[in-house]
């Protein structure tokens, strides 16, 4: 669950990113975050992400008041939540397998757990045969789909995509979607920020439009509180 | 907060997984120090030059303190008599002396004692045979009472040095007390120059630890973005900081031993010559570089320590890129 009440994120010298945004997301949900470059969407998945914090309003994930959470305590929040970069965010010097059982190892699971938990990931994703590659040995698509494995590797509850699709072509972009889909459909929420609205509605879940940092009627219905 | 992912383990699993988590970081810290070997071992060098002048010279003035000291135990004074003395005047000069409260000790050497071993010490006893006229004082040496202290010392030798019956009062206690307040001197030097060089130890490590961070800030930042404590950040660089340290005071405590064993030999020919007592080598030394070696490994730490806190501060104030 994760909810904004009156969000705002001001970046010095650049105005406000988001503008006293609220909005609700209930848990298991699987939403679009869309608008122009520039309308906040990167901004609202960082600050869910805590990634960076917000300068009014309160933000809850989980019931849990997060502006609240000292940043010792933070990591915690951290752990339930998978992120993915558009420009994937891999390490280079690491090889696949290292990448996504990173966030194994940070959350302390015992050695012997690991490589089971990385094969099932890298297999949902359908890159176990290249685990000992380095990152910038694999296609950008390839790329992607490390990223996607390392985010749910530790089987958040929460997942967030930015742009997961934007440097894909569209055969590709609707293969991932659909794996995005089936993470859904295990009880994941999942949020996905994208330009491409075409996409978005295609696909018939709920989307979140923004614009200049505030959220416009798009036509989707708001779900029940 | 419990980790609701995590199956609950047993008090043996954790500490097995505790310490396997620590060793790979040690490996992987390792492992890192040796893919750059010629800047590791550059760095290693200047921490171990900068530990190694701190503990030798601590070491040294420990000892020569050690050896100042036995020469206080062995204070003497030296009463040189005039030579034209009958027996009776020195016998009732040992009685004067002997019920003194300030002495402890009073030893009656004659003039031709003096010369027996002045003949043994030297070895040129023959020479001296050839003079004919044994031209040495008769001496009494006395043992000050261990309580006196320097003025009443000073006043004890004035007042012998009136007495009718003495030619010449000496008395070894200014040369020891010269020495002291230079070894006084020496030791507040180096300390100043200890605690400048391990502040620089400290800035070493603390700055290849910084270099280190620098390049490695993306992994920092997705670790941390996936719910990495501030411990499982800090701890590889601890590491390598416990690392840094621990090799250079290693290296310190090879030049320390290299040095002394050069040192070892013109040392023993000095104490010999000067009948100085020999400082107790063998303990003292291992102990100056276990405590170098220790020392080093905890400097490192806490100049790791400081240079990793003092980014994640910066880290968790500033925004994500
Ligand atoms: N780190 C940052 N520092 C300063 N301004 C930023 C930063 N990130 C985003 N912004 C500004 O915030 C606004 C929203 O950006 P963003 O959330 O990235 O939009 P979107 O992802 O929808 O393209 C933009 O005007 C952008 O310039
Ligand atoms: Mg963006």
């Amino acid at each position: 669950m994760i909810r904004f009440s009156e969000v705002t994120k001001l970046y010095p010298g650049q105005g406000e990113a988001l503008k006293s945004l609220s909005l609700y997301i209930p848990p298991e949900q699987m939403v679009f975050v869309t608008g122009h470059s520039g309308a906040g969407k990167s901004t609202l998945l960082r600050l869910i992400a805590l990634m960076e914090n917000h300068t009014r309003g309160q933000i809850l994930i989980d019931g849990i008041n997060i502006q609240k959470v000292p940043e010792k305590h933070r990591y915690y929040l951290r752990r339930q939540i998978g992120f993915i970069f558009q420009d994937h965010r891999l390490l280079n010097d690491r090889t696949v397998f290292d990448n996504v059982a990173l966030p194994l190892v940070i959350a302390g699971y015992d050695h012997k757990d690991i490589p089971r938990r990385v094969h099932a990931a890298l297999d949902k994703v359908g890159l176990l045969q290249k685990e000992k590659k380095r990152p910038l040995a694999l296609s950008s698509g390839e790329q992607q789909r490390v990223g996607i494995a390392r985010a749910v590797v530790n089987r958040p509850p929460i997942l967030l995509a930015d742009e997961p699709t934007g440097n894909l072509d569209p055969k590709l972009s609707i293969e991932i979607m659909r794996l995005f889909e089936e993470f859904n459909s295990i009880g994941v929420t999942v949020v996905i920020a994208t330009h491409e609205v075409e996409m978005a509605k295609a696909l018939k879940h709920r989307i979140i439009a923004l614009k200049d940092g505030r959220q416009i009627n798009f036509g989707a219905e708001l779900p029940n509180e | 907060m419990n980790d609701l992912k995590k199956p609950a383990l047993s008090l043996q699993q954790k500490f097995q997984s505790w310490w396997q988590t620590h060793l790979r970081c040690l490996m992987a810290s390792l492992g890192q120090l040796m893919q750059s070997p010629a800047s590791t071992i550059l760095t290693v060098a200047v921490i171990g030059i900068a530990l190694a002048l701190p503990a030798g010279l601590s070491l040294a003035l420990n000892n020569l303190a050690h050896m100042t000291g036995a020469m206080d135990t062995t204070n003497t004074i030296s009463l040189y008599l005039k030579k034209e003395l009958t027996d009776e005047q020195v016998s009732q000069l040992q009685k004067k002396l002997e019920t003194n409260a300030q002495i402890h000790e009073t030893v009656f050497i004659s003039s031709d004692q003096a010369l027996k071993e002045y003949g043994q010490t030297s070895g040129q006893g023959d020479l001296i045979e050839l003079l004919g006229d044994n031209p040495l004082p008769a001496v009494f040496q006395l043992t000050p009472d261990k309580d006196q202290s320097p003025e009443q010392l000073d006043l004890l030798t004035a007042q012998l040095s009136k007495l009718a019956e003495v030619d010449q009062v000496q008395f070894d206690r200014q040369w020891s007390r010269r020495l002291h307040s230079i070894l006084q001197l020496l030791n507040k030097f180096s300390t100043v120059l200890s605690i400048l060089l391990i502040l620089s130890v400290l800035l070493i490590i603390g700055n290849t630890i910084r270099v280190g961070i620098q390049s490695r800030i993306q992994e920092i930042q997705i670790s941390r973005l996936f719910g990495a404590t501030r411990a499982f950040i800090r701890r590889p660089f601890l590491y390598s900081g416990l690392l840094y340290g621990l090799f250079g005071g290693i290296l310190a405590s090879l030049l320390l031993l290299i040095s002394y064993s050069m040192l070892a030999e013109p040392f023993q020919q000095l104490i010999s010559n000067y009948q100085l007592v020999s400082p107790s080598q063998a303990g003292s030394f291992t102990k100056y570089c276990l405590l170098t070696i220790f020392g080093g490994a905890f400097l490192g730490v806490i100049s790791s320590w400081i240079a990793v806190s003092l980014y994640q501060k910066d880290l968790e104030n500033s925004e994500f890129t």
